[in-house]
């Protein structure tokens, strides 16, 4: 591995370990106090229980954002996963309903996330349309299409997550996601094509990198890992919901760019987007088991995201 | 800092915690602590219901942990919040449920550690919970039914008083989304007072709830049918929009509209003269008897299947 820019900066790595371990820390203290009398008690922070949940909680935006690193260090963006959720769980339920096979609905939701990651490719590579028009358009499409799917309303699933399956198979499926994507970003030919492409489309051609299948085959990874967060939002919901998903696509953005991958493409890691998501993650469920109200954590949320950023550039800049 | 001092801080922190009360037990002398999770948290509706249920509780002796989340739809968020509220240790949990199919999962786990749930506002689908294996201890809403054949009596009785002997009365109805629960109580509820009071029923259409479909579809009905002689409206919302098309027919005040909600604006109508009744659900007192049914469920006391809120007729008078 001889190229710096797939590697976090030690810099930046540390600068997300510590805000991470302080956020930690904080809401552990926090949660051994009980603020009524004042009594101080075993932090239920630490509970293994609500471990659980904390990293249950963190998986759709770990595994939207490593589909996302791809695609923005391939010098694009999706804007469509978000919404992308909502069709492939949607269509996972629906179809394990119709067929009452588990696996179809299954192949039928990772299918869908695929095609609609090719489209986005596709028509952005080929017609030459920035990929934010082309994402835009289809995170409307892929909305519509939840609701046509679900008939309008909620649907319930007749396959329902047993408890286990509802804790565990979120963790399960970010981890490997992270792993995969890392490996594959940071070890593989591909992965050294995705920045080469990203850095620059013209250098890239010319050294005789396939520039536009490989910005395809990104977006391809971005859908692949809609259709398999619409697997987690399954599992933790037993529910097709066409509702669901809004706004997750600019969470996922923003555990990107907290984790130092550059927005102009060319320069990021799996590794980075691990670590700002974490910190996105257990911020918010931090939050809210200390009972903040939703308000207050649009406002603490978006100022760390700044505050993470504006660290590593002070820091890059001494 | 050297990794020595971290040590020690961490040290004294954890001996700190060990040598408190390893954790909150309920028992004799301890307040109860129970969980409100609710949703859309800046509606109005809810921030009264929130209101009640703190004002409940603080007068029993119970300690009231509330979230919510800020849209009417966050289903993913609004299980979070109940998995937090059982790490939290809550010993019940009251709940106006985002989805009334997909809170039944995450609720399962209170099942599990035996957190009795009384459920509000909006019904948790029965087949679902059935299902799963789902256990509410009650529902505890609003009889919508009950509410729209008040205030459509009251409509009705109105219309009676200003017609000519041997004229049939005649008013228009105002549905909200069809298929939801609320709505097609209320559609029935206006239906029966109508026919008790002998009143013919003219148009009936859906106007989703909103004011300015409600606009359309109240001139579009009365110019089919220019003779009636009152409009039931199944929010105060669409109440709004028929009074804007009754206006521009110049037929205000001759023309009954009622609504359903009693919001701001509605009284406003009201004290105008434009409006003849709406429909106070109660959200404070249904918040009230969350706090008490949850506490007489962690008392193992048996509740009923449902306990419905009582509705209240809110008339001009009122509001003057």
């Amino acid at each position: 591995m001889a190229d710096l820019r797939s590697r976090i900066t030690l810099g930046r790595a540390v600068v997300l370990v510590v805000a991470l371990g302080a956020l930690f820390i904080l809401f552990t203290v926090l949660s051994a106090v009980d603020w009524r009398t004042g009594g101080v008690h075993w932090p239920f922070f630490l509970r293994w229980d609500n471990l659980v949940d904390l990293a249950g909680s963190c998986a759709i935006n770990l595994t939207l954002g490593v589909g996302m690193t791809f695609v923005i260090i391939g010098g694009g963006i999706d804007l469509s996963v978000g919404r992308l959720i909502a069709l492939t769980h949607v269509v996972l339920v629906v179809v394990a309903n119709a067929t009452g096979s588990f696996t179809v609905g299954l192949a039928a939701c990772l299918g869908c996330g695929l095609a609609a990651g090719l489209a986005n490719g596709a028509v952005s590579v080929r017609w030459r349309i920035p990929s934010f028009i082309v994402t835009l358009g289809m995170m409307m499409v892929a909305r519509g299409l939840a609701m046509v799917a679900a008939g309008g309303k909620s649907v319930g699933a007749d396959i329902d997550s047993p408890v286990v399956v509802q804790r565990f198979l979120p963790i399960a499926v970010s981890l490997v996601v992270v792993v995969v994507g890392h490996v594959v970003l940071a070890r593989t030919v591909f992965g050294r094509h995705v920045f080469a492409v990203g850095g620059s489309p013209e250098a890239a051609r010319l050294c005789g990198i396939r520039v536009g299948l490989v910005r395809i085959v990104t977006f391809l990874a971005s859908g692949l890992c809609a259709g398999l967060a619409g697997l987690v939002y399954w599992s933790r919901n037993s529910l097709g919901d066409p509702l669901a998903g809004d706004g997750l696509e600019l969470y996922a953005i923003a555990a990107v760019i907290v984790g130092g991958t550059s927005l102009s493409g060319g320069r990021g890691s799996v590794v980075g987007t691990f670590l700002g998501a974490l910190i996105m993650g257990v911020l918010q469920y931090g939050l809210d088991s200390m009972l903040v109200q939703p308000r207050w954590q649009w406002v603490i949320i978006g100022a760390v995201v700044i505050v993470t950023v504006l660290l590593d550039r002070l820091k890059r800049s001494d | 800092m050297k990794p020595s001092r971290w040590i020690v801080l961490v040290a004294a922190f954890a001996m700190v915690c060990a040598g408190c009360q390893d954790e909150p037990q309920p028992g004799e002398g301890r307040r109860r602590r129970i969980a409100l999770i609710y949703k859309a948290t800046t509606n109005p509706f809810f921030q009264a219901m929130e209101k009640g249920a703190r004002e409940k509780a603080d007068e029993l002796g119970v300690d009231l942990e509330v979230a919510g989340i800020p849209s009417e739809t966050d289903v993913d968020r609004q299980a979070n919040l109940v998995r937090n509220m059982l790490n939290r240790r809550v010993e019940a949990i009251i709940i106006a449920p985002a989805s009334s199919v997909g809170i039944v999962t995450p609720l399962l786990r209170a099942r599990e550690a035996n957190v009795p749930i009384v459920n509000i506002d909006n019904r948790i689908d029965t087949d679902e919970a059935k299902t799963q294996g789902l256990k509410v201890a009650t529902f505890i809403g609003p009889d919508n039914f009950e509410g729209a054949k008040k205030v459509g009596a009251h409509a009705c009785n109105l219309i009676k008083k200003t017609l000519k002997a041997g004229q049939k009365g005649r008013v228009l109805i105002l549905r909200g989304i069809d298929g939801v629960e609320n709505a097609e109580a209320r559609r029935a509820g206006f239906e029966a007072a109508a026919k008790a009071a002998g009143i013919e029923v003219a148009g009936s259409e859906s106007a989703h709830w909103h004011t300015d479909e409600a606009l359309r579809v109240t001139s579009a009905l009365m110019a089919a049918n220019p003779d009636v002689h009152g409009v039931l409206c199944a929010n105060d919302k669409m109440a709004l929009g028929a009074i804007a098309a009754v206006k521009a027919r110049g037929k205000i005040g001759q023309i009954i509209i009622v609504g359903y909600d009693n919001i701001d604006l509605a009284r406003e109508a009201m004290k105008r003269g434009d409006m003849h009744g709406t429909i106070e659900q109660n959200p404070a007192m249904m918040g009230a008897l969350g706090v008490e049914c949850a506490l007489k469920a962690l008392q193992g006391e048996s509740l009923p299947e449902v306990t419905p809120v009582p509705v209240q007729l809110i008339t001009p008078e009122d509001v003057k």
